[in-house]
């Protein structure tokens, strides 16, 4: 009887996995298409390294990078709360939710660099105005007004479908790392769900919500700094004529990978001692 | 035992369990009397837990559990729109291992008032003191209260878990199990405990030692695979079972 429910789980498990990856392929076959009629439309080809540099002045502002991915990490938080305290585990739109998550997670950090150009490419009037925009690394920093939005855009997404998924999974994790009997001990005493969450839940798992947090962050910071520096290098080779937001950039998601690996590390022992 | 001035506090009338299509408890029907303990007994797997965990309303975090038939609290009808975190403070609970918080013994114990609003120092102080020495534990913690539990033995932390239940002052109060755990000493302490609470509260006490049911309680009740197979008094269920299966295994042939 055992066996044959794991076996109806595991065949719902590919039946939503495979309508996760549908949804997203068909997303991204969209996008490419709608690439490459900007590309039609611009009648003057360029370069893929053009295409490329054109993506690091979205993603060069320290500040932009950073409100955007807190931003995106705290809705992150926000929606794992609701799937994993609200939601019933049986709940189909939160098993599809978590097969999409699963997929987005495991893609690598530039991939998501050439989604926000591709993003970027299609709101743009044509491509020749948006490669004009950004002539020479000089202008990095300086966004023209008529193109904000969809620089804006670009980015919002990129940050929501990059920094979220990552920020979901280790806040469901984190949260799931919080034993029943906790949970049923507070209950029994007459403690309502907000109280069992507040006193006994977000303690415990806080330290590992923080790292995962930091985590994602350190994820979007790389994005920007590779992105950076696939621009500069296109205009010099000189180590001279790295951009300082390269640098800054790598510095800051080495930091905050480190600090939140410390995190787990110091966490894990911690609770090893306690139990 | 049974007097006739005690009343009835818990009828359950024709229960039944599922776990998804698994079916854990068969057409239960029974009363529990306002300040006795009631003691279930019955082999590992009968659903001892899973009918405990019913009462107060425990089981509906478990996905895939679904139940027909009656509970009744103090003659109300326990349904969907039951406010469970009221009733949970009515029924408190105590489990096979003691689960403590990450805080000092005093917040353990202050933990059910806090929750309910009370703040005053001096009120939480006495609220503690209080549970703390009906379980017998005052003296050996009155030194570390603001210290973390996990110096306590095994036994110490189980009856702080039984002091912390009852700071919420329940008026029935579910043993789950509560000696699984712990050494013959530690065991008697609880049982010694669980005898005197009886006069101020409702006892429900699930176990598998059958010994320990025959000591501790009034009225018992046998459960086989999901069946209550018999329910009456201890006395009588132990001496002269009705039922043949209750008699094999009160006499140990059976579980």
């Amino acid at each position: 009887m055992n066996s044959m429910t794991t076996r109806a789980e595991r065949k719902q498990k590919i039946v939503l996995q495979s309508i996760a990856f549908i949804i997203l392929g068909v997303a991204f076959i969209f996008l490419w298409h709608e690439l490459k009629n900007a590309r039609a439309t611009s009648g003057q080809p360029a370069s893929e390294a053009i295409l490329l540099s054109a993506l690091s002045p979205l993603f060069n502002n320290l500040y932009i990078v950073l409100s955007m991915s807190l931003l995106a990490i705290l809705f992150g938080i926000a929606f794992a709360f609701y799937l994993e305290e609200w939601l019933p585990a049986t709940n189909w739109i939160r098993r599809l939710i978590e097969s999409l998550i699963a997929i987005l997670t495991g893609i690598p950090s530039i991939a998501y660099g050439i989604l926000a150009i591709l993003i970027f490419f299609s709101y743009a009037d044509t491509l020749k105005e948006a490669i004009e925009a950004f002539p020479l690394p000089e202008n990095i920093g300086t966004i023209p007004s008529q193109i904000e939005t969809t620089v804006f855009y670009a980015e919002v997404l990129t940050f929501i479908l990059m920094v979220m998924p990552l920020t979901i999974k280790t806040t469901q994790e984190a949260l799931r790392s919080v034993a029943t009997p906790i949970r049923e001990a507070a209950y029994v005493l007459g403690a309502n769900q907000w109280q069992v969450l507040t006193r006994q839940v977000v303690p415990i798992a806080f330290t590992r919500i923080l790292a995962g947090g930091c985590r994602a962050m350190s994820r979007a910071f790389a994005m920007a700094a590779l992105l950076i520096g696939i621009y500069t290098w296109h205009y010099t080779t000189e180590l001279r004529g790295m951009s300082g937001r390269f640098i800054l950039f790598l510095t800051v998601a080495l930091f905050l990978s480190i600090f939140s690996s410390t995190l787990i590390w110091v966490h894990g022992s911690n609770s090893a001692q306690h139990s | 035992m049974l007097s006739e001035n005690k009343q009835s506090i818990l009828s359950i009338r024709n229960l039944n369990i599922w776990y998804g299509d698994k079916q854990i408890l068969r057409d239960l029907s029974f009363e529990v009397q306002q300040r006795q303990v009631t003691a279930f007994i019955g082999p590992a797997n009968c659903g001892k837990s899973t009918l405990v965990r019913c009462i107060n309303r425990l089981n509906d975090f478990t996905p895939n559990f679904r139940f027909t038939g009656e509970i009744l609290f103090k003659g109300t009808l326990l349904g969907a729109s039951t406010d469970t975190t009221a009733l949970r403070k009515q029924i408190g609970m105590v489990f096979r291992k003691p689960t403590l918080f990450r805080c000092s013994i005093y917040e353990n114990v202050a933990y059910g008032a806090r929750i309910s609003g009370v703040s005053r120092s001096t009120a939480l102080d006495a609220i503690v003191e209080k549970n703390l020495r009906k379980t017998g534990l005052w003296g050996e913690v009155e030194n570390i209260l603001e210290e973390t539990p996990e110096q306590l033995s095994t036994g110490q932390r189980q009856l702080l878990c039984i002091a912390r239940a009852l700071a919420v002052e329940p008026e029935v109060l579910i043993f789950d199990e509560p000696c699984g755990e712990l050494d013959p000493i530690e065991t008697v302490k609880i049982e010694t405990l669980v005898r005197d609470l009886a006069d101020d509260y409702t006892l429900i006490f699930a176990t598998n030692k059958r010994r320990q049911a025959a000591r501790v309680s009034d009225v018992a009740g046998f459960l086989y695979s999901g069946e209550l197979v018999e329910f009456g008094a201890t006395e009588r269920l132990f001496t002269n079972p009705q039922d043949n299966r209750t008699e094999q295994y009160v006499t140990g042939r059976l579980g």
